[in-house]
């Protein structure tokens, strides 16, 4: 991985280095809101709430909050993914 | 990046002299300051899946689609008041474009933070 990084330029390796760090934030950041509450994923978040098994408030908030931060993490990897293909063709 | 930043881009654009301050950005909310003292607290997943939580002193009030409340005639979208409950929503509409329903909601707290003039006493 050094030498990856020795052959790009500093402002492309610091995006590649601040969408790594962004991108695993946000994937932890979702599943530490899946895990609080015992739940795989969104959907089964949002059933609990439907079933009366969790309060509706902040229930909803914390199961928009893991969508937002899903949505956003594809988002990061989509661009870490462009940066990386521009790095490789330096 | 995400559907928030620009969310917040437009709502600094079209309200350049109604918010306090820059719009904070974090990584699952927008916090908007107005400039008559509410704090909004935007979650917007999707156009039909949002919760919209406000503040003005003591009041929380808040707009969400938690699909809960099958009785009202705005289902599954509903307003939390002031007081603690709850109704239809006299603002959004899911499916609608999120800059359109927050410019509206913008406007409707920055004229009644309760929006207590839009609900049945």
């Amino acid at each position: 991985m050094p030498e990856f990084f020795e052959s790009i330029d500093f402002e492309l390796a610091t995006a590649i280095e601040e969408l790594a760090r962004l991108s695993y934030e946000l994937r932890e950041n979702r599943n530490a809101i899946l895990a609080a509450h015992d739940v795989a994923d969104e959907a089964a978040l949002l059933a609990r709430i439907e079933a009366g098994e969790a309060d509706e408030h902040p229930t909803y908030e914390y199961y928009l909050a893991a969508r937002i931060l899903a949505d956003t993490r594809d988002a990061a990897r989509a661009a870490l993914a462009e940066s990386l293909q521009e790095a490789n063709r330096t | 990046m995400s559907l928030h930043i620009e969310l917040g881009a437009t709502l600094e654009q079209a309200f350049p002299d109604a918010l306090d301050g820059p719009i904070e950005q974090k990584q699952d909310v927008m916090i908007v300051r107005l400039s008559n003292g509410v704090t909004l607290d935007v979650r917007y997943a999707a156009p039909d899946a949002y919760s919209l939580r406000w503040r003005h002193g003591e009041a929380e009030s808040g707009i969400d689609t938690a699909p809960l409340h099958r009785g009202l005639a705005t289902f599954p979208n509903h307003f939390h008041d002031a007081a603690g409950r709850v109704v239809a929503d006299p603002v959004t509409q899911p499916g609608a474009a999120p800059e359109a329903n927050l410019a509206q909601l913008i406007r409707a707290l920055l004229d009644d933070p309760t929006l207590g003039s839009r609900v049945a006493p």
